[in-house]
């Protein structure tokens, strides 16, 4: 059964430094949620919090509709994946899985059939009677995870389990955990600092700097409506371009005013009574080549082609600073061109230049 | 200077033998000498009668093996008016290493255990008090020590003598462990909580068998330590209970008659057979990669 998990103003620290602070996150039942952040941003941490590993210095945690904030780990109802794996190296695949059962204390058929169905779930059986020393990497995360889903746990922590594996097999077990979900539909926290992981398995994101959510929303709104400039820069490969301008109010009409010219700003885009300082920000599909999709436009010239197979992305330079646009793969053109670029100021995002925030 | 780069240079590397090298090679064999040589000397003496001792060749080899100064050493020999030999002293050292080895390792394993994983309040006081009582010369300890086990009745008894070596043994055996834990990941013993195991279920589960090499290698020193002793013997054991060096020590030094150096070198040499057997026996325990495969390799 999933159930819901809810932190309450919690504070962790490490000694007298407090790694985070006031920190408040609902977690729907049986809902995906993916923590994204820089590396020493608080993900590890609040994840051992809620796991049982490490105290509190205030707040509450709830996992359902128990407040398990001095609760053993073992009374969670959790299952951790562990970024280091963390396999038991002197007992084979059969007792990593079983160990966890043994203790609980479960009869022995019962315990031989769930390692049987888990092995069955992620193709270990194979591998049954063998130590992790003697597996593959893809093969030992595949235990790991197993060590948790053969628990039958309510919620489910993973912490960077993709981060040491190769891109193919990355993608392989994504889809895997994806699925999983799907079949089980228990609650899961996925701490990642890979923006693919993030917005193609979560429900929703968080996105954290410093110990501090930065914004808590579904990937589709995170990379469409970033809520300030650190989620615009830290979501989206390449990065979002970014204009340092100003709204200019003129005739009952706004306009952004750049080193790129005056633009007249269409109604959709924020709007202001007065003159402010802000930056345009502008993903590289919100670019477009030439002048005939009638979008105010600039001039620029190639600099760099990275083809990247089902895309191209195109560095272009203009005066005022170096512009990226996503290309369709079978893009043809060549580094020195000179070209026209023009902006889709309607979609665009844009931020208050003093506090970074989303108009 | 040689040429890093000849032409000619195709497959294995040929060995040179450098004047470093050739340095190397003669401290090693000065040094196994220097520790080889008493050894020989004892063993040939022990084969001698004190006829060809007297003649004083003592690197020659004895005209025949005999190996009755053992069996005197063993069984006979005279330590005051006690003519047992060094057996009985034997198996009295036997009676106090054994437990107090077994006991100082394992007590050693789990404090280091719950001092690395566990780390109660002040575990980081605790550590550098336990480190520096074990630097202490015991001779500091050995009076106090002498009225605490009167105190609890176990002065001059085996169960007194196996005491004070493990107390001893404790502060070396904890920073053995604890050391040894530290390089263990720390989420192997947070992967067992969540699998819902308690403290002595992770200790006995998972962070005995990880830890067989320093099992070994505590359990060597300790023994090897423990069977040396002498000045605690003598203290705390007891006339009952007096361990092999000390009886060797009174066979060595009773003074009735000619000294008899065959039997002595090899009551001597008996004595010492013991933690030389036992590094022989353990030596490819020493490396072993224990942990191997238990992270991202
Ligand atoms: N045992 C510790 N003692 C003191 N500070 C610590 C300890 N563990 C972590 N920290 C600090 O707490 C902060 C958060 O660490 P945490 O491990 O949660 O980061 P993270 O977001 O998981 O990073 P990564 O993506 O690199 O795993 C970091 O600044 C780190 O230096
Ligand atoms: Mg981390």
């Amino acid at each position: 059964m999933p159930v819901p998990v809810s932190l309450r103003s919690v504070a962790i620290g490490y000694g007298s430094t407090a790694v985070v602070k006031d920190f408040d996150l609902e977690i729907a039942a049986g809902e995906f949620l993916v923590l994204l952040g820089p590396s020493g941003c608080g993900k590890s941490t609040l994840l051992n919090a809620i796991a049982g590993l490490s105290d509190l210095s205030d707040g509450e945690i709830w996992i359902g509709e128990r407040n398990v904030t001095w609760a053993d780990p073992k009374d969670r109802g959790i299952g951790m994946v562990f970024q280091s794996y963390a396999l038991y190296p002197n007992m084979n695949v059969e007792k990593n899985l079983s160990f966890g059962l043994q203790v609980a204390g479960m009869a022995k058929d019962e315990i031989a059939r769930r390692v049987k169905r888990t092995a069955a779930i992620l193709q270990l059986e194979p591998y049954l009677q063998r130590r992790p020393a003697a597996l593959s990497g893809g093969q030992r995360q595949r235990v790991a995870i197993g060590r948790a889903l053969v628990r039958d746990v309510d919620i489910f922590l993973f912490d960077e389990p993709l981060s040491n594996l190769d891109a193919k097999l990355r993608t392989e077990l994504r889809v895997e955990i994806k699925k999983l979900h799907q079949e089980l539909g228990s609650t899961m926290i996925y701490v990642t600092h890979d923006q693919v992981e993030a917005m193609t398995l979560a429900d929703r994101i968080a996105i954290m700097r410093d110990g501090v959510i930065q914004q808590l929303a579904s990937p589709r709104e995170i990379y469409h409506r970033p809520a300030n400039l650190f989620v615009a820069g830290f979501i989206g490969s390449p990065a979002m371009n970014l204009v340092s301008g100003a709204l200019v109010p003129k005739a009952g009409k706004t306009f952004f005013r750049s080193e790129l010219g005056t633009f007249e700003l269409p109604q959709s885009a924020p709007q202001s009574a007065e003159e402010r300082a802000v930056i345009a920000g502008l993903r590289p599909e919100q670019i477009v080549l030439g002048t005939a999709s009638g979008l105010p436009g600039f001039a620029a010239k190639v600099s760099v082609i990275e083809a990247m197979g089902p895309d191209t992305i195109l560095w272009c330079e203009a005066e005022s600073g170096v512009f990226s646009l996503r290309m369709p793969g079978d893009f043809a053109g060549a580094v020195g061109d000179s070209v026209t670029l023009g902006l889709d100021l309607a979609n665009a995002s844009y931020f208050d230049s003093a506090s970074g925030k989303r108009l | 200077m040689r040429d890093p780069f000849p032409a000619t240079a195709r497959g294995q590397r040929p060995q040179r033998l450098t004047t470093a090298r050739i340095g190397l090679y003669a401290f090693l064999l000065i040094a196994a000498l220097f520790f080889l040589l008493p050894a020989y000397v004892m063993i040939v003496t022990s084969f001698k009668s004190m006829g060809e001792i007297r003649s004083a060749q003592i690197f020659s080899l004895p005209q025949m093996l005999d190996w009755s100064y053992w069996l005197e050493a063993w069984s006979s020999a005279c330590a005051g008016v006690n003519c047992n030999g060094v057996s009985v002293g034997f198996w009295n050292s036997v009676k106090i290493t054994v437990p107090a080895t077994i006991l100082s390792v394992l007590l050693g394993a789990v404090t280091g255990y719950a001092l690395s994983f566990w780390k109660p309040p002040g575990s980081k006081l605790l550590f550098a008090a336990i480190t520096i009582g074990g630097f202490i010369p015991l001779q500091i300890f050995l009076f106090p020590m002498v009225r605490a086990t009167a105190a609890l009745g176990l002065y001059n008894s085996l169960a007194g003598i196996v005491l004070v070596h493990v107390v001893f043994g404790l502060p070396l055996t904890t920073l053995l462990f604890r050391n040894y834990y530290a390089a263990i990941p720390v989420e192997l013993f947070k992967a067992a909580r969540v699998d819902g195991a308690g403290f002595w279920r992770i200790f006995y589960a998972l962070m005995l068998p990880l830890s067989l090499p320093m099992l070994v290698v505590a359990g060597l020193m300790q023994m090897t330590g423990i069977w040396n002793d002498f000045l605690l013997g003598l203290v705390f054991a007891g006339r009952d209970n007096l361990p092999m060096t000390v009886q060797l020590n009174n066979i060595v030094t009773t003074t009735t008659g000619q000294r008899e150096y065959n039997v002595h070198m090899a009551a001597t040499v008996l004595t010492a057979l013991v933690p030389l057997v036992a590094y022989f026996v353990s030596g490819r325990w020493f490396v072993r990669g224990i942990t191997a495969g238990s992270v991202k390799g």
